[in-house]
């Protein structure tokens, strides 16, 4: 091996530790955008340790995301954006009016299930069925930790309005999404 | 280049942004005969390579935000372009640094014409110090290094004012043009 083969060869591994280092600090930046997003349900709607849990996890999914990248990368952003509605929707809802949080702390969780219909159409448009394990894993884990924030108040009732809006926005949207392809 | 390599150029910088890290060989060996030519051509060879490696390890760091929508050529020369200007900018800085943080030194024999001129008063000096009664001489040298003979101080000093006056006027003789 030569001198200039062996100089090469370190700039390769500087190089691959530069992009690494790189792919590292973006991914800091979105899982900490990510928790910032999903902040203002930790602090509307209950701060528990469940609660920072789901703050956490939901960070750390998209930051695992961005730094694998490909399909995991794509996958905790569906999940993400798909989360969204149902993290922040309970939690402005309790602002905006404590009576409605009330009833749907007590009643039937309907901005849960709101936001699970919303949720669950942003994924089924957004996801991509041939990517497999690698997108739907990240996927539904992002989308499981933002949406657990927003409904963990409302308890194992939230989680069930939660579930069923998500099947009731992703079925229709799945059958559009046939017709068009 | 041609625009096959322009085109894997495309190809390999978005799916390394995308996270495919199979794209980083056929990359690296694309990029760096690149932008070593690049530098060369605008920095002197024994610096083009520091900006080059500079620049790729740039390039790589931000790989992960290259937009697919762009040029990779525009965008990876870009990024290069601003590694090769800030390292002449360094450059220079460093050379303007390191010559002021060598101030010119003051030689303390001085220039050849003062060191000519101190050599030849200190013949003339010697010579009147000759010229003097040893006595005077003894007094003017002792003065001169400080040192102060078993003598009490007023006595010493008129004996210095004395060889001084002593000194002074045999140089007037011998030195007029002085």
């Amino acid at each position: 091996m030569t001198i200039s083969e062996i100089s090469e060869t370190n700039l390769r591994l500087a190089a691959r530790r530069a992009y690494e280092v790189g792919r590292l600090e973006g991914a800091l930046w979105r899982g900490a955008v990510a928790a910032l997003f999903a902040l203002p349900a930790f602090l509307m709607c209950g701060r528990t340790p469940l609660s920072a849990f789901c703050l956490g996890g939901f960070a750390l999914v998209v930051l695992a995301g961005r730094i694998r990248g490909v399909a995991w990368e794509e996958g905790a952003h569906a999940g993400a954006v798909a989360g969204i509605a149902p993290c922040l929707l309970p939690a402005l809802v309790s602002k905006l009016d404590p009576a409605l949080c009330a009833a749907h702390v007590a009643g039937v969780p309907w901005p849960c299930a709101l936001g699970g219909l919303i949720a669950g159409a942003i994924l089924v448009l957004r996801g991509r069925t041939s990517a497999g394990l690698p997108f739907w894993a990240p996927a539904l884990a992002a989308l499981g930790f933002a949406a657990s924030l927003g409904c963990i108040p409302a308890g194992a009732m939230g989680f069930a309005g939660l579930l069923i809006g998500v099947l009731a926005g992703g079925a229709p949207a799945l059958v559009v999404r046939r017709a068009l392809s | 280049m041609n625009p096959a390599g322009r085109s894997a150029l495309q190809e390999e910088l978005t799916a390394l942004a995308r996270g495919e890290r199979a794209a980083f060989d056929p990359l690296f060996r694309r990029l760096w005969p690149l932008l070593r030519g690049f530098a060369r051509r605008l920095l002197p060879a024994d610096e083009a390579d520091d900006a080059a490696q500079e620049a790729l390890l740039r390039i790589f760091r931000r790989a992960s935000e290259f937009d697919p929508a762009r040029d990779a050529l525009a965008w990876t020369f870009g990024i290069a372009a601003w590694q090769v200007r800030t390292h002449r900018t360094n450059a220079r800085r460093r050379r303007e640094e390191g010559a002021g943080a060598l101030p010119e030194r003051e030689d303390p024999a001085g220039s050849p014409e003062e060191q000519a001129a101190a050599g030849e008063l200190a013949a003339a000096l010697e010579r009147a110090l000759v010229e003097l009664p040893p006595g005077d001489a003894a007094t003017l040298l002792a003065y001169a290094r400080g040192e102060r003979p078993d003598l009490p101080g007023a006595t010493f000093r008129k004996r210095v004012e004395r060889a001084l006056g002593r000194l002074r006027a045999l140089w007037r003789i011998r030195h007029d043009h002085f």
